[in-house]
């Protein structure tokens, strides 16, 4: 069975894809836990995952932009081949890595954004394989030829919007890949380039016995790419391309991503073809949004956006399904990993606490045991200092 | 609450206000651990008196909203959220029910207990009874029992695929066993079958069922009628469990049974048979059910209703199909039947049982070989461990049996006999008619009374034994095994023996390949081999202390047993013979042995390739294997240049001049051997010879001699070779036993009884 997996890491984006064939692809990652911050282990748990198999490695690893949510501390976590420095035991290593074009031609970047962009350039130059770059704007190809290479030499390794990702059918390895997102037309020259509107926006179809289940991964793009998506989307008649059972909506819940002209605190018109989509779902679907949870109003700073969020929530009523937060799943004071099976009857949440009964305490670590009763310390503490001041104990009580 | 949702009696209280503990449980875990466990504390209620559906003086109600794991097209309807109310009562004596309160849940789903038309849906959430639920309760693990019975049923999954689609009845009112093929639908109009109450009137009704009246005593105070079959139809058919005729007419009717009609037809056809409609009837319908919709049909659901307090007569005169005259009754022919109050005859469900027959004697023991069915074995000996043995195969419903025996069941043979009664009577008889009445048919076992060894054969007999396909000898006698193995030339059938050693502590199977190159005789040989060069299995044939003589010969010594080691080794032979069939390559020595505190250890004897020699020119038939030969050439070769020798052990079948040559002894050390000659010495010779006869029960002894003539040189015999011979004739021919001997050198020379003259 595959499993899709989502992570409260807050406003933030991680997404793993679990095959039956023990394969593990991995959206974006974004590992911000140190000890006693109280942030969720990201890392801790996809190695943990990837131990399961005994293998540290991920068959696809992608960045669907360079923003620090989809990529912090993936400079400490995985297997770089471009330089030394970023490999050795404990490293997991990526066996294809996919980033939109944006990621090649972006410069002045720091820390992760700079490692990942160095591993991409790395495997498209040198390796010529190992790496997807979704989207040929004519600015790649000076790039590439600045670098002196031939683009025709690497246009195996570039992946078209409108296109199928190569090498994944979902009658073979049980899920294949649709690329909406990003257009060529958006790195055009002269238009400054945003990152998000920039960004790798997929439907995945898993394949189980004979029911389609399809995923759309939106990353952080707004309502404007969106609405271009659904456009090209219909002209091509392609509708049930945007098709959807699991949708992560875009941006963790911002209203941007409905009607980028809209008010923060106003209500939300979704833009038509934005809307259109959110009509898409199949029935029970679920609106995953990766992010903190909603506020109860709109003077927080956002995203998430409540009204954005009472938009999704309709939506997915309106299917008989359900608009689900990482933050806030199974319980906002104990977030885990959220799981999707797919099976041949559709995606279905588990939704089993495994932290209640005797199931849960041997999954956490026990609370303090001991003959010192650490309560009555203090008690234990005036009584021997008064020994040693007074030549006999003091009894405070009396 | 929604709307949809029914209502429940009882009063609404605050959760606190609940007393009784496992209310107060599930309670307490949801307001703890409620959004953990994605379920919701909604209402409590408690309830005083016997309101329906509680029927109990005081129970508590907790509803609650939980949220099971469920894929996007649910099987069933289940939804993503559902109320279910839980029901705790007072006296704490039944099972917790668990109901949903969802009018349109849906009836189909299979695991729901089936109740009245009307009532809630009730979740079959355990199929163990209260009582060994109770010990292991906890309310963590009811609320996740419950939310795993919605999860799974909506993937179709709480009904493994190897779960056979057992109706699960609650509210049944009785059981009635019936016989095999009850529901069978070959005859037009089949006859009734005769139900006797084995339980008080008043106790919950147990009733079975046979085909014909017994004679004498009670008549048969019920009758049950079979009424046919519905269409196949995916699950169930009876989704509630009908009160009255009309309710059950109304459930079938839309499956292609019209229940009233076929009655009818019925109770007009028996209207002049008197007795019979005095009874009252039960009413047998069969439903045979599909996993899917396109599915082959997999099994049939048995049902059963018992009419309350009406004859059958009545239920006719209800339906107006026949009238009561002064004499009994007399058919309305030409009126149709009248429905209209069928809803006053009043039924209660039965669980029905079948029987046990081979098919689900085989389920139940786990046995999935087709063979099992089909394998005809001839057993022969029908005492303690054979009926034990074969009882215990019965119950597996392994093979079809000829018993072959021609003793009778005497009293002190019940201490260790799979029979309890029937003294005086032919065993082969008493225990086929036990295994033919386990499993309720007439072929499972035939008796024959007969002794193999008796000069006259019977052709009966001999025609088991072509048929079969295993001769299994318990008889505990050597000639019998001795005679399956040489004679019955007209049975290509492989022979095996079962049989305890006289301490009843050890079970020896001998069992021949099928294509019978190891035979029965040549594999007690090796067995008594090993008997004499295994320490551990030096004691096996030792007699025990203390001898109960009954009879008349020392065959019919019957010795003190302990029927815990008949019982013990009778599994393990049962088992021993499934694996025989199993491996029909395969030849079998094996020796099981019991310690006192019933430990078992299992001695596999590894077996040699038989050598057969026919020596002329008496006629006899020289039988050894391939060990011997192998040990003798080792042994000449360890001592070159000189000669060596020893002595040879074995038995003697005179009657069919067979001579079987066991295994050589070492060579004495006072022997002398020299690169030209060997003396046989006799240092420790019969201390050796005392052990062996001790050791197989006698049955090995001194049988001959053999020496090696030195490399380069043919075994043929030399003068003093003659003389040698001579020698040992005239020891052994007192025993009325030909002289044996072997010269071994480039090449092996047996003369048995007379040697030849050179050529």
């Amino acid at each position: 069975m595959h499993k899709v997996s989502f992570f409260p890491i807050e406003n933030a984006d991680s997404c793993r894809i679990t095959l039956s064939s023990e394969a593990r692809i991995l959206f974006d990652f974004c590992h911000r836990f140190k000890p006693g911050n109280g942030k969720y282990d990201l890392a801790g748990n996809i190695k943990a995952d990837l131990l399961k198999r005994r293998k540290l490695f991920v068959e696809v690893l992608c960045i669907t932009h360079l923003d620090d949510d989809h990529c912090d501390g993936a400079e400490d976590f995985f297997h770089f081949n471009h330089a030394l420095k970023y490999q050795g035991q404990g490293r997991v290593e990526i066996g294809d890595l996919w980033v939109p074009a944006a990621a090649i031609l972006e410069t002045g970047l720091d820390d992760s954004a700079r490692v990942i962009r160095q591993e991409a350039i790395h495997r498209l130059t040198k390796q010529k394989s190992g790496v997807k770059v979704f989207s040929r704007p004519g600015s790649l190809d000076d790039w590439l030829k600045a670098k002196g290479v031939n683009p025709d030499d690497v246009a195996h390794l570039i992946v078209d919007a409108g296109t199928y990702v190569p090498g994944w059918k979902k009658g073979v390895q049980g899920v294949e890949f649709f690329v909406h997102s990003p257009f060529a037309m958006r790195q055009g020259a002269g238009t400054p380039p945003s990152r998000n509107n920039n960004a790798i926006f997929v439907q995945a179809t898993f394949q189980e016995g004979t029911r389609d289940t399809r995923l759309i991964l939106s990353a952080d793009v707004d309502s404007a790419v969106i609405a271009d998506i659904v456009k090209v989307t219909k002209w091509h008649s392609n509708e049930d391309r945007l098709g959807w059972d699991i949708n992560n909506v875009p941006h963790h819940s911002s209203y941007k991503s409905l009607n980028a002209g809209g008010e923060r605190c106003g209500a939300i018109t979704p833009v038509d073809e934005v809307d259109w989509l959110y009509q898409q779902g199949g029935q029970g679907g679920y609106l995953v949004s990766t992010s903190k949870s909603i506020p109860s109003d709109c003077v927080e700073k956002m995203p998430p956006h409540k009204n954005a969020a009472d938009y999704y929530k309709e939506r997915a009523s309106e299917i008989g399904g359900e608009y689900v937060v990482t933050a806030d799943f199974p319980t906002k004071t104990n977030p885990a990993e959220m799981i999707f099976e797919i099976t041949s009857q559709g995606a279905k949440l588990i939704k089993q606490s495994g932290s209640v009964g005797s199931g849960g305490a041997v999954s956490t670590p026990a609370s303090r045991a001991g003959f010192w009763d650490w309560d009555s310390f203090g008690l234990f503490a005036v009584m021997v200092i008064g020994l040693l001041v007074c030549g006999r104990p003091i009894n405070p009580r009396g | 609450m929604q709307e949809n949702l029914r209502d429940l009696p009882g009063t609404c209280v605050e959760p606190d206000q609940l007393r009784l503990p496992r209310a107060q449980g599930v309670v307490t875990l949801l307001q703890a651990k409620g959004s953990e466990l994605f379920t919701q504390l909604l209402e409590c209620r408690t309830v005083d008196g016997t309101a329906e559906p509680l029927g109990a003086p005081y129970s508590e109600i907790v509803i609650f909203e939980t949220e099971p794991v469920i894929p996007q097209s649910p099987l069933y309807g289940i939804k993503k959220r559902e109320q279910l109310a839980v029901i705790f009562s007072e006296p704490d004596d039944q099972l917790p029910a668990a109901l949903s309160l969802r009018k349109d849940f849906c009836r189909d789903a299979p695991h729901l207990n089936l109740g009245r038309r009307g009532d809630f849906a009730s979740l079959c959430w355990t199929d163990a009874p209260w009582h060994e639920e109770k010990h292991r309760w906890s309310a963590l693990r009811f609320i996740q029992r419950l939310r795993q019975w919605l999860s799974l049923t909506s993937e179709g999954k709480l009904h493994r695929d190897d779960q056979p689609l057992e109706p699960l009845l609650m509210g049944v009112q009785g059981t009635i066993i019936l016989p095999t093929g009850a529901y069978d639908n070959s005859q037009q109009t089949p006859e009734p079958l005769f139900c006797y109450l084995t339980t008080e009137r008043g106790q919950r009704p147990i009733l079975v069922a046979e085909p014909v009246q017994r004679a004498g005593g009670q008549p048969a105070q019920y009758v049950a009628i079979r009424l046919g079959s519905t269409d196949p139809v995916t699950h169930g058919v009876i989704q509630w469990a009908p009160q009255n005729l009309q309710e059950l007419h109304d459930l079938v009717a839309p499956h292609g049974l019209d229940l009233i009609a076929t009655l009818s037809k019925h109770i007009r056809s028996w209207a002049a048979n008197k007795e019979l409609l005095q009874r009252e009837p039960i009413f047998l319908i069969q439903a045979p059910k599909k996993r899917t919709e396109d599915g082959a049909v997999e099994t049939k659901d048995p049902w059963a209703f018992l009419v309350f307090g009406k004859s059958l007569g009545e239920v006719g005169e209800s339906l107006g199909v026949i009238v009561r005259t002064p004499t009994g009754y007399g058919q309305l022919l030409f009126t149709p039947p009248d429905a209209s109050k069928a809803s006053s005859i009043p039924l209660a469900l039965l669980q029905p049982y079948t029987h046990l027959d081979r098919q689900m004697a085989q389920i139940c023991n786990g046995i999935t070989d087709a063979s099992s069915s089909t394998t005809e074995i001839v057993a022969i000996g029908a005492g303690a461990l054979g009926s034990q043995v074969f009882l215990n195969l019965a119950r597996s419903g392994f093979g079809k049996w000829v018993i072959v025996d021609d003793d009778a069941l005497l009293p002190h043979n019940l201490a260790r006999h799979a029979l309890v009664g029937g003294v005086g009577y032919a065993k082969s008889v008493l225990v086929s008619m036990v295994g033919n009445e386990l499993l309720q048919t007439a072929d499972f076992a035939r008796p024959l009374a007969a002794n193999i060894l008796a000069q006259n054969s019977s052709p009966e007999l001999e025609q088991a034994l072509n048929q079969s396909s295993l001769v299994l000898d318990m008889s505990a006698s050597i000639p019998v095994a001795r005679h399956l193995a040489r004679e019955r030339k007209g049975a290509a059938a492989r022979r095996a023996s079962l049989y305890l050693s006289p301490s009843g502590r050890d079970l020896v199977l001998l069992a021949e390949d099928a294509s019978r190159k190891l035979k029965l005789d040549a594999l007690e040989m090796q067995y008594y081999r090993a008997l004499i060069t295994r320490e551990e299995l030096a004691e096996h044939l030792s007699q025990p202390a203390g001898r109960v003589r009954y009879g008349r010969t020392c065959r019919d010594l019957s010795l003190v047993l302990s029927q815990e080691d008949v019982a013990l080794h009778s599994a393990i032979g049962a088992r021993a013979v499934r694996t025989v069939t199993s491996q029909p390559d395969q030849a079998f020595i094996r020796i099981w042995r019991a310690s006192d505190d019933m430990q078992v250890q299992a001695f596999d004897i590894p077996i040699s390739p038989t050598i057969e020699l026919a020596i002329p020119p008496a006629g006899w038939t020289l039988c050894t294997d391939q060990h011997v030969m192998d040990k003798v050439r080792a042994i000449r070769a360890a001592k070159f240049p000189n000669e060596t020798g020893g002595v040879l052990i074995g038995t003697v079948d005179s009657e069919r001049k067979i001579v079987y040559v066991v295994d050589c002894l070492p060579s004495p050390k006072d022997s002398i051997e020299t690169p030209g000659s060997y003396v046989r010495g006799t240092e420790g010779l019969e201390a050796c010879i005392q052990f062996v006869r001790q050791a197989t029960g006698g049955e090995v002894d001194y049988i001959g001699e053999w020496h090696s003539h030195p490399k380069g040189y043919s075994p043929r015999p030399s003068n003093d070779d003659r003389v040698l011979f001579k020698w040992i004739e005239g020891y052994v021919s007192a025993d009325e036993h030909p002289s044996v001997m072997l010269i071994v050198g480039e090449g092996e020379g047996w003369h048995v009884d007379e040697m030849l003259p050179d050529a």
